[in-house]
């Protein structure tokens, strides 16, 4: 049997990123996220320097390892993303 | 005069609950940039104006018809049809935000939607579109059975429902309150979806 592919929108991947540092309390390492985001290490890293660049997260450097941490930014983005997701889904609409 | 007034009362209501609708699915697509939330802004949009567009010409139309007879006869003939032109446009873009949801282009059944628009059995046109888009958000509701779903299912079944009492009011003129009824308890459903996603 052929299992179908769920596609994930852009807004979508960054949405699940930022769910699983703020699952982490806000803050985690890239090890987590690959898993908990289901992404390639490559396509990872991108997102991370996009959502950088956007003030959603900030990069830290705790016992040698780098965090990554959700700003205040980030937090009210994930708010405002499930608020819309929602909404959508109410109309049949998948983001 | 007070069934007019209660009528223009109502249906005000039903066209700021329609500018809310739009303004949350133009806030929605400019977060997600997803087309359907597009064709959802502007037809909640041409819904809202065509509502408002029908309050300021019975008004008028009210008050002028006292005095010129023959001119208001031409102002209700042309209201009328820019009223069913906004309100077809409206719902062409709700079954236009539904074909477009997976994500894909357009098909067939859109390049269908345009012409009838020029169509002058609006109400007819509008019952067709209303229909599709009321099976659409009955199926969405089947798949995720909760309370939001829920709402836009209802809001689009008791428009659906309001226009047929329209219809029906041309031969029983007391249907015509309750079809306004039914399409302010139709936007009311929607803007208890509104309230619950904005919490």
């Amino acid at each position: 049997m052929k299992l179908k592919k769920k596609y994930r929108s852009r807004i979508q991947i960054i949405a699940d990123i930022l769910s699983v540092i703020e699952d982490e309390g806000g803050k985690t390492g890239v090890t987590r996220i690959l898993y908990g985001a289901n992404l390639s290490y490559d396509r990872l890293m991108k997102y991370l320097s996009e959502l950088i660049d956007g003030g959603l997260i900030r990069k830290s450097e705790e016992n040698n390892k780098s965090v990554y941490i959700l700003t205040k930014k980030g937090y009210e983005f994930l708010r405002e993303f499930r608020k819309i997701k929602k909404f959508a889904e109410a109309f049949g609409i998948r983001i | 005069m007070a069934i007019e007034r209660v009528d223009l009362i109502m249906e005000t209501v039903s066209a700021i609950i329609s500018f809310s609708v739009a303004y949350y699915s133009m806030k929605a697509f400019k977060i997600t940039q997803n087309r359907s939330l597009m064709y959802l802004y502007y037809g909640f949009s041409i819904l809202g104006a065509c509502m408002l567009t029908r309050v300021i010409a019975t008004t008028y139309i009210v008050a002028l018809a006292r005095s010129l007879e023959a001119k208001t006869r031409i102002l209700v003939s042309t209201a009328s049809l820019i009223y069913g032109a906004m309100r077809t446009a409206s719902y062409a873009l709700f079954v236009l935000a539904y074909i477009t949801r997976a994500g894909g282009e357009p098909k067939l059944e859109t390049a269908i939607i345009a012409p009838i628009i020029l169509n002058p059995y609006f109400e007819f046109i509008e019952v067709a579109l209303l229909i599709y888009v009321v099976a659409q958000s009955a199926i969405n509701f089947i798949e995720l059975k909760n309370a939001n779903s829920l709402l836009i299912f209802s809001g689009f079944t008791l428009i659906l429902i309001s226009h047929l009492a329209f219809m029906y009011s041309i031969i029983m003129k007391p249907v015509y309150v309750l079809a306004h009824i039914l399409q302010l308890l139709g936007f009311t459903s929607m803007l208890i979806m509104l309230l619950r996603v904005g919490r």
